[in-house]
């Protein structure tokens, strides 16, 4: 399930970012393909100003998200993995920042649940930080 | 026994550490009620044990709760809920 939605949605970067780019980078592919609108990545970065870095989910992974009204199309993820380790507040090791777009309370839970116990070993943590393309990633899947 | 987590939506973030202890009380045969919350539906809740992520814990004012540094690692959220489950037990 995890490949489905990641498929073509996967970004790398050797820049130095700040977090507000990178959130905005990770989301490019679903903007591309109007899966989320422009407004959705705003939505983030208001929340993230107003209520701090909840969206740092372990010392390596942001997970970018916001409860957004109407400017998610459809149920999605993206990735950007990055050479380069990204500050967001004072957790400045961020390399995997993660884009998702909920459009309810509940239809996301099997992606998410299957993306908590893939992230959870430390194995795979380590060979998607390593990851140079979409294949890399895809067969870690 | 009821498990609460609790992260700033109640979307994302604490159904993913949810996700994790239950994959975790499964492997050690352990029984729970689980659940997610947000941060502002806390205090009408009520459970044996609370987790958050350290960004939030400041705004967290229940008993038992366990405080995670990272909220995908299931070494330390083992760790932390196991001696947690011991400690009320």
């Amino acid at each position: 399930m995890l490949k489905k939605f990641l498929k073509g949605n996967i970004v790398f970067t050797n820049e130095k970012l700040s977090w507000i780019n990178a959130v905005k980078l990770s989301a490019k592919p679903l903007l591309d393909k109007n899966l989320i609108n422009a407004g959705y990545i705003e939505e983030i970065i208001k929340s993230v100003e107003k209520q701090g870095f909840y969206i740092v989910i372990s010392p390596n992974v942001a997970l970018p998200h916001a409860r957004s009204l109407n400017n998610v199309n459809e149920l999605c993820l993206s990735l950007l993995v990055s050479a380069e380790k990204i500050s967001f507040g004072e957790n400045d090791n961020i390399q995997l920042v993660f884009c998702v777009g909920f459009i309810d309370n509940d239809s996301h839970m099997a992606m998410l649940s299957e993306l908590a116990i893939f992230l959870s070993s430390e194995d795979n943590l380590k060979k998607l930080l390593t990851a140079k393309t979409e294949a890399d990633v895809l067969a870690l899947l | 026994m009821k498990i609460i987590t609790i992260c700033g939506h109640g979307l994302g973030s604490s159904f993913m550490v949810e996700s994790i202890i239950k994959q975790i009380l499964s492997e050690e045969n352990l029984n729970a009620e689980l659940s997610h919350v947000d941060l502002s539906s806390v205090s009408s809740t009520t459970a044996d044990i609370y987790l958050v992520g350290k960004d939030l814990a400041s705004s967290v004012n229940v008993d038992n709760l366990i405080i995670l540094n990272s909220l995908i690692d299931k070494a330390e959220i083992k760790e932390k809920l196991l001696n947690k489950i011991k400690e009320i037990q």
